[in-house]
């Protein structure tokens, strides 16, 4: 079993999800205190 | 032939270039109220000054003194237009002004390194650690720099106690910097006044700068090296005193040299590799005690002095 | 089937490149999310993190080296002398690479466990240097403690240099390579703990920034003088602070002595681990995770650019290209402070799920964030959370 390539993937992997998941719940968070703000 | 051992010209040369460094941080503090870190990258800036002129257009070190005072001023000016002074009308606080200050450094300590690189390849002289001793005159069989440093130090004093005791500029600059708003109010031009100041630490500074190499091995870094040592000094005197930090820039040098020399003799060679920490003790051991340096502990005296005398 | 991905980008070297940025992006991320719970929420200037860095790198090499020796004594196999400093860097190499590697070669489990020793220890050494970071941070403010912190970074950087026995002196010092037995190359290994490592402390640090706790730290770094009256200790949470970030920031000085299997003081430079961070930090703004996030995105990204493209700057520029990068660092760094103080993404309000200020402020509104649907649950860390109190109208 090649576990280089394996790793090399799951780096990958990590570099696509990390962003991905800070950008949605920056979103999340930020649509959420827009609503509360609305609903003043 | 000399009757005064090396170690103590060495230390002496030192101290008084440390003296000078720390009067100018000093000035730059008063004035701007951060601590400068970029203070001793200006001297890093004199020393090359010093080899240019020496090494390109052969002109003695001592003529390129004033040469050195000049561009440092020039150079200090600039940087205070075009960082120091945006930054502070866009209202940054202290830290943001010292963070600048920092980045300052890094700037100039990386061009000084180009500026080197590129005397080693343009005129092919090895700018990268040179020493300007065989430039120098001897003076009774001394080193000429040794009686000079001292005297310029003593110098400097002298001028800037009557600069900033006697003559309207001086009260105005200790006006603005005790309350720039209040000087504005009273009809003072702070901005020249801001500009001058500049002129003078960074002059200064590069002075000092100019000097070094004359006893010392220098490379690009060695003025930012320093700024331990400058900080030292005048955090010793009491951050916000002149005459404070003339004390304390001259106890800082003298006790860099003359303890790690003593305890090489004591301990062993070992020491020396420690050189550099001995300022940084001094500044922790400043902060943690007495902020305010020998200045706190002078006025803390003359309270208590008041004190029992009522 | 490395040469697959190979002939799938231009170069093999790429992939070097990729792994190489994988872990300093890691990395990066580790020190500058620290540094922005440090300054960003508890106001704490903290340019004094190369010193956090440098205990990690050294756990490394004064702890679990011997240790390994120990062990590989232990399991019979015999090293040459390295009681004496110069037999500890001269036989430094015979001792890492030929004994105590193939030692370790069939043995993962041990091979992880003294990862996690070394995650351990460094954790605890970097809580007692944050301990020790925070004795002036208590008696003195901004600018005087920016003086004394980078002068204790200078000053380790000193110890480490002249004390042999910790990191080997001038010479620096192999460490026992923990992924011997793994059958690839060692750099994607690490690369890839150190990304997840990452992650994860990204998202520890999130969560403490969102819960009550970091409430409590945003209070401290607006008015301290308010939350002191209040009755919390100010002093006893920045401490708190400074040693749980101190201690997150070690274990990236272990995962880079571990890529390297070598460690050297000069590896720890201010300039480096101290400058690069803060200018992450100015970039993304502080206080703001996800701007840090990006700020180490771009800033590894414009390094490591400028690195591998070298060869197409050497035309234009004439100088080596460390200079080159301290110049874009500190002009960099003036740039965002002046244009952007604020950074590239704008810091929003605290958000605490199920908290509505507005209405809070309008009417008599019974608060359990507990309910609340979204966005990470928060976990009162430490011994001053406020997750027990109630708010109604209080700050």
């Amino acid at each position: 079993m090649d576990y280089d390539t394996i790793l090399f993937w799951i780096m990958i992997a990590l570099w696509v999800i990390m962003p991905t998941f800070i950008v949605i719940e920056e979103i999340r968070e930020r649509r959420s205190i827009a609503r509360d703000r609305r609903s003043e | 032939m000399s009757f005064i051992p090396a170690i103590w010209m060495s230390a002496i040369v030192y101290a008084s270039e440390i003296a000078i460094l720390s009067i100018g941080f000093t000035l730059t503090y008063l004035t701007a109220k951060i601590p400068n870190f970029a203070h001793g990258t200006y001297a890093g800036i004199g020393i090359y000054v010093g080899f240019t002129l020496t090494k390109l257009y052969h002109i003695s070190p001592y003529v390129g003194f004033p040469v050195s005072f000049v561009l440092g001023g020039l150079a200090s000016i600039l940087i205070y237009l075009l960082v120091i002074n945006v930054l502070a009308r866009l209202g940054g606080g202290g830290i943001v002004l010292t963070i600048a200050t920092l980045a300052i450094q890094i700037f100039m300590t990386a061009a000084i390194y180009i500026y080197a690189y590129y005397l080693n390849r343009a005129f092919s002289t090895y700018a990268m650690g040179f020493m300007l001793k065989e430039e120098d005159f001897k003076l009774g069989g001394y080193q000429g720099i040794f009686p000079v440093s001292f005297a310029i130090c003593i110098v400097t004093v002298i001028i800037l106690h009557f600069l900033l005791k006697k003559t309207k500029m001086g009260v105005a600059m200790r006006a603005t910097s005790e309350d720039l708003e209040l000087s504005s109010v009273l009809g003072i031009n702070t901005n020249r006044i801001q500009i001058f100041s500049w002129f003078l630490t960074g002059g200064l500074a590069c002075l000092a700068g100019a000097m070094i190499p004359m006893w010392f091995m220098s490379n690009p870094s060695t003025g930012a090296a320093m700024i331990t040592s400058i900080m030292a000094g005048s955090l010793l005197g009491g951050l916000e005193n002149i005459y404070g930090a003339i004390i304390g820039g001259f106890g800082v040098g003298l006790s860099e040299i003359l303890v790690t020399a003593g305890l090489q003799q004591t301990v062993g060679a070992w020491v020396g590799e420690w050189r550099p920490l001995v300022p940084m003790l001094i500044l922790v051991a400043v902060l943690l005690l007495e902020p305010r340096g020998l200045n706190g502990v002078y006025e803390r005296i003359k309270a208590s002095r008041q004190k029992s005398v009522k | 089937m490395l040469d697959l991905i190979g002939s799938l980008v231009a170069q093999d070297t790429t992939t070097r490149l990729i792994i190489d940025v994988a872990l300093y992006f890691g990395l990066f991320v580790i020190v500058a999310m620290a540094l922005n719970f440090q300054y960003g929420n508890a106001g704490v200037p903290n340019f004094g993190c190369a010193v956090q860095v440098i205990v990690g790198g050294f756990t490394v090499s004064a702890i679990t080296t011997r240790l390994t020796f120990a062990l590989v004594q232990q399991g019979g196999m015999v090293l040459k002398p390295y009681s004496s400093d110069f037999d500890w860097v001269y036989n430094n190499f015979y001792n890492v690479d030929v004994i105590a590697n193939s030692y370790i070669r069939d043995k993962p489990f041990l091979g992880i466990s003294l990862l996690l020793f070394s995650f351990a220890v460094a954790l605890v050494l970097g809580a007692v240097m944050g301990w020790l970071i925070s004795v002036p941070a208590i008696r003195l403010r901004a600018t005087y403690l920016m003086i004394t912190l980078i002068t204790m970074a200078d000053a380790s950087q000193i110890v480490g240099r002249n004390i042999v026995g910790i990191s080997g002196g001038t010479l620096g010092m192999f460490v026992p390579n923990v992924f011997e037995w793994y059958p690839g190359d060692r750099g994607v290994i690490t690369a890839v703990i150190t990304l997840a490592i990452g992650l994860i402390s990204f998202f520890i640090f999130r969560t403490m920034l969102n819960s009550p706790y970091g409430r409590l730290m945003r209070a401290i770094r607006e008015n301290e003088i308010t939350v002191g009256s209040v009755g919390k200790n100010v002093t006893g949470i920045r401490r708190n602070i400074l040693m749980f970030a101190s201690g997150i920031t070690a274990l990236s000085g272990v995962l880079l002595s571990f890529y390297f299997s070598y460690v050297i003081e000069a590896n720890f430079q201010r300039a480096f681990w101290t400058y690069w961070p803060w200018l992450m930090l100015m970039v993304g703004g502080p206080g703001n995770n996800a701007g840090t996030f990006l700020g180490c995105a771009l800033v590894t990204l414009m390094r490591r650019v400028i690195i591998q493209y070298k060869w197409v700057l050497d035309v234009y520029i004439f100088f080596p290209i460390a200079y080159l990068e301290d110049i874009l660092l500190g002009t960099l760094l003036i740039v965002f402070l002046i244009f952007r103080p604020s950074g590239l993404i704008p810091e929003k309000l605290l958000y605490i799920p199920g908290v509505n200020y507005g209405k809070m402020v309008r009417e008599e509104v019974k608060v359990d964030w507990r309910s609340a649907p979204k966005a990470g649950e928060g976990k009162g860390k430490g011994r001053f959370s406020l997750r027990r109190k109630k708010k109604e109208g209080e700050t």
